[in-house]
């Protein structure tokens, strides 16, 4: 399938999640632009901010009066308003790039990642200077630099919640997907566009209990990790690859929760990047371990999935450090 | 019925019933029928009829459900008259809505054939029986093959007869078809495409039949709008006013029939950084409400009367601390769980008094569907601007009639700011009222400065529980004199109509457009009569009385209950009058009439009209 096709899917599966974002952001930005502009100690304020049910029932004059006159914002307070009102209008500018990360070869992924996220997170540390203006307790020296980057880890529960999602795009050498694990949490979402023959079970690495993993051969739309209400990882791996997904609505134990599994008829015995054989083996290893409901004897050993895991941890020493 | 000449009729509108049992999609067709209709341009109301019960057994009269379409060249303001056309799924729905007057004389009913020779005997008996009794109208009756012919295209008949339906509307009043198909393409939107197909092909049968077995279509010209306009019920404007004024938390328990407003606002709220939480009852919503505000929050609480009974304790303490509160109720049949899904206006009182202790509250009653939308962003901004408990009573016929309207311009001075966080003044107190007006500064917790306690019983200007005779007298006071300040920024109501003349109707909330037709009748044969439509209902609009001392008599309008005179033991001493009645005469010392109604359903212009009538020729001078 054509790089831009498999873009367009996990683009379309991070859709909504993304729309509930920016709809928060844009409702925040809308606030601002209310705080700042004042509901008005002047009639021709009242005459709108009462709205259109007033109009010929309500005097405005008389109205905006009586109407508290906080609307002003002290000027101590406004310069850092606006400055957060700037990064709202930046992140909203950017629309669905916000959210697509590509990855340059060998480009450390934890970090550009969590970068990314420090990026998006001043969405939320604008809202936090926003509320530290408002109530007079902004401190220059000591708020400030929220509204540079927001680091995932100083995010609230709330935000967390609130995280959207992220499309990666990566070669098959950089996608080391168990290195966002520190990320999954809440409702954090994450889909990887792997370019190049991949480790056949990389995402058996960030299978927990909790988390739902999709690994894609095809091109089917990952509909169940878009409606998924928790984290979830997802990636578009070539053909070469396992195709499964671990859904933890699915059941009670481990195995159940795989409602798709599907192995490779063949794997390379490549290493890819810095991936040993020996690596892909035990992610492969995993995968099994964790789908199969129990070790296979007798005639279900002649299972072909047994076989190619079996013959794949024949082919390296799982004890030693070889690559 | 054989090939045919088509008789093609122009009418400025006509009203339209599509009535079956509860679960057969009557609903469903009207809602795209509507639509399609407003988005051709033309005026649209639309009135559900719902059965009072969840599960009533099919094919009884108690198990009628459909909707009311009218519909025309102009706007239309309400759900008019008797209907013009109805399609019936069977003939015990169509003879509970003969028994409640609900078809024109020479009504055209377009109904299924299937029951005339149904095998079971009693199905044949109830179905000759309700045709011998409305037989004494002269109704056309059309037999309709609806379920054979719908099971041509689907397997279970009970999932397709409405559309099947639709189409033979479709055809009668040339409708749109691509607009019917993006309609139900949008309604099926989480089904499989399959599912749009199917019910598209349904549609285009019934097109088919009506081309080929009736002799008859109706012309209703239609205007398209300039402005952008939007298709909407009063319970889906209510929770679009919500969020356009800014609101970030509904706190809510489900009832009948305020619940779709918290269905709607489900759907969007965490959009714009609101949620909706459905409490573990009435009392508990409107407490989380009232929490929400007192830490700074904009906070709705939805109710319907019964839930209204419920929360006035916490109505109470919100007035009691002074915290902004909107309360929306849509009223529906009392008293106790009454008819929760029938119509009626009868929590005027209870929203204006229904409270141990004096408890001023501003009321607001919008009149249309469109005012549904912008009462929210009204009611915001008083009860953030006082302090103080705003209910907004819509009704049953608001809540689920449908009407498009200009599209709202949003501004965002409509989600401005009211609560000041600086700092508090060293030596302000958190009730520091203002004598002449008893306003004071809003101090939400956090707020550096202003940390107090607040309480429900008296308290004194430093929120201290106080029971000094002093102290009770100065809040109640301050309390009172915010209404009276609030009232002081309201208009006298315009008049629709001359201002002066032999009689004034005087209304509130959703029966304006019933009232106004009733009038324009009235006045069409020489009548004096005008009408005046109240929205604020505590604190009354000013220059009530001056404005009916112009006239000979004034009578309210309502849908609630009031004796008739001449009634066992009723007298002018034993009388009980439409509750809005009591307010004006309590208000202005004018001795009004009233007439009301409580059929449970929105009141009709003619019977209005009749009641005009009869109180200029036979009432005593107010």
């Amino acid at each position: 399938m054509a790089s831009d096709e498999r873009k367009q899917i996990a683009l379309d599966a991070i859709s909504s999640r993304n729309e509930l974002f920016l709809s928060a952001v844009a409702a925040t930005a809308d606030q601002v632009r209310g705080l700042l502009s004042g509901t008005g100690d002047v009639a021709e304020d009242q005459s709108v901010a009462l709205g259109a049910f007033a109009k010929g029932r309500v005097d405005f004059n008389r109205f905006s009066s009586f109407t508290p006159k906080v609307a002003k914002i002290d000027a101590a307070a406004e310069a850092p308003i606006r400055a957060a009102q700037e990064v709202l209008k930046s992140l909203l500018a950017q629309g669905d790039e916000l959210f697509v990360l590509h990855l340059e070869e060998g480009n450390n992924l934890s970090r550009k990642v969590g970068r990314r996220l420090s990026l998006i997170g001043r969405a939320f540390s604008a809202a936090h200077v926003i509320d530290l203006a408002k109530r007079g307790q902004y401190q220059e020296e000591e708020h400030a630099a929220m509204l540079e980057k927001f680091p995932f880890h100083k995010w609230n529960k709330s935000e967390r919640a609130l995280a959207p999602a992220l499309v990666i795009e990566l070669s098959a050498a950089d996608f080391k997907p168990s290195v966002i694990v520190p990320y999954l949490d809440e409702h954090s979402k994450f889909v990887f566009k792997v370019e190049g023959d991949a480790s056949a079970a990389a995402l058996s690495r960030v299978i927990s209990p909790g988390v739902f993993v999709q690994q894609e051969t095809g091109d089917a739309a990952l509909d169940a990790f878009a409606e998924f209400e928790g984290p979830a990882v997802a990636a578009l791996v070539s053909t070469n690859a396992a195709s499964f997904i671990h859904d933890p609505s699915a059941g009670e134990t481990t195995y159940e929760r795989f409602v798709s599994l599907e192995f490779p008829k063949e794997v390379k015995k490549l290493a890819i990047g810095g991936i040993s054989v020996a690596q892909q083996a035990q992610d492969y290893a995993l995968l099994e371990s964790l789908s199969v409901v129990s070790v296979p004897t007798g005639d279900a050993a002649s299972d072909p999935a047994g076989k190619l895991s079996a013959w794949l941890l024949s082919q390296s020493d799982l004890t030693g450090s070889s690559a | 019925m054989a090939s045919k000449e088509t008789t093609i009729t122009a009418v400025p509108e006509h009203t339209v019933e599509i009535i079956t049992n509860s679960g057969e999609g009557a609903q469903k067709c009207a809602q795209i029928f509507g639509q399609t209709c407003a988005k051709m341009g033309n005026g649209v109301w639309t009135v559900e009829i719902i059965p009072a019960e969840i599960e009533p057994p099919h094919h009884t009269v108690t198990s009628t459900s459909g909707n009311i379409i009218r519909f025309g060249t102009d706007k239309v303001t309400n759900w008019g008259d008797r209907s013009k056309l109805a399609i019936a799924f069977n003939d015990q729905v169509l003879l509970s809505r003969h028994r409640l007057d609900s078809f024109a004389d020479d009504c055209i009913i377009l109904h299924e054939s299937i029951w005339e020779n149904h095998e079971d005997e009693a199905i044949r008996d109830g179905y000759a029986k309700a045709m011998k009794e409305m037989s004494s109208k002269n109704y056309r009756f059309i037999k309709v093959p609806i379920e054979e012919e719908t099971l041509k295209v689907v397997d279970n008949a009970q999932h397709g007869k409405n559309m099947f339906a639709l189409g033979l509307l479709t055809e009668i009043y040339q409708r749109d078809l691509s607009i019917i198909e993006k309609q139900i393409a949008y309604i099926f939107r989480t089904k499989s495409a399959k599912v749009t197909e199917l019910n598209v092909e349904l549609v285009k049968n019934g097109m088919a039949w009506a081309r080929e077995n009736l002799d008859f279509q109706f012309i209703i010209d239609s205007v398209p709008a300039e402005e952008s306009r939007v298709v909407m019920n009063g319970n889906q404007a209510c929770a679009l006013g919500a969020i356009a004024a800014g609101m970030e938390i509904c706190a809510m328990y489900p009832i009948t029939p305020a619940t779709s407003v918290s269905h709607e606002l489900c759907d969007i709220i965490e959009s714009y950084g609101g949620m909706v939480h459905q409490a573990e009852d009435e009392i508990a919503a409107a407490g989380v409400a009232l929490g929400a505000s007192y830490g700074g929050k904009v906070a709705l609480t939805v109710t319907s009367g019964p839930g209204l009974a419920l929360k006035t304790e916490f109505l109470a303490l919100a007035i009691m601390v002074e915290i902004p509160l909107v309360v929306l109720d849509v009223q529906r049949g009392g008293p106790s769980t009454g008819l929760p899904t029938k119509v009626e206006q009868s929590d005027l009182l209870a929203a204006l008094y229904g409270q141990p202790g004096d408890a001023p509250r501003v009321v607001i009653a919008p009149r249309t569907i469109e005012e549904c939308f912008h009462s929210m962003i009204t009611a915001r901004r008083i009860a953030e601007t006082f302090r103080c408990v705003v209910i907004i009573l819509t009704d049953a016929n608001l809540a689920t009639g449908v009407q498009q309207f200009t599209r709202p311009d949003f501004d965002e001075r409509w989600q401005g700011e009211l609560i000041d966080a600086s700092p508090v003044p060293e030596g302000l107190r958190p009730y520091d009222w203002d004598h002449d007006t008893g306003m004071s500064r809003r101090i939400i917790p956090g707020t550096p400065g202003g940390q107090h306690t607040v309480t429900g019983l008296a308290h004194d200007e430093e929120s201290r529980v106080s029971y000094d005779p002093g102290s009770n007298e100065r809040g109640q006071r301050m309390r009172s004199r915010k209404l009276a300040v609030f009232q002081s920024t309201l208009m006298p109501p315009p008049i629709y109509g001359d201002e002066e003349g032999d009689l004034l109707v005087v209304g509130w909330g959703s029966t304006q457009g019933a009232i106004e037709e009733a009038v324009d009748r009235a006045r069409a044969e020489g009548r004096k009569v005008s009408s005046c439509q109240l929205t604020f209902l505590s604190p009354l609009e000013p220059g009530l009385k001056e404005i009916f001392s112009k006239f000979r008599k004034v009578m309210t309008v309502e849908i609630n209950y009031s004796d008739n005179l001449g009634d066992p033991y009723i007298t002018e001493e034993t009388r009980r009058l439409g509750q809005l009645c009591w307010v004006l005469r309590a208000h202005t010392l004018v001795d009004l009439d009233c007439w009301t109604s409580v059929p449970g359903q929105p009141l009709r212009p003619n019977d209005i009209y009749n009641s005009i009538i009869e109180n200029i020729e036979n009432g005593s001078s107010t």
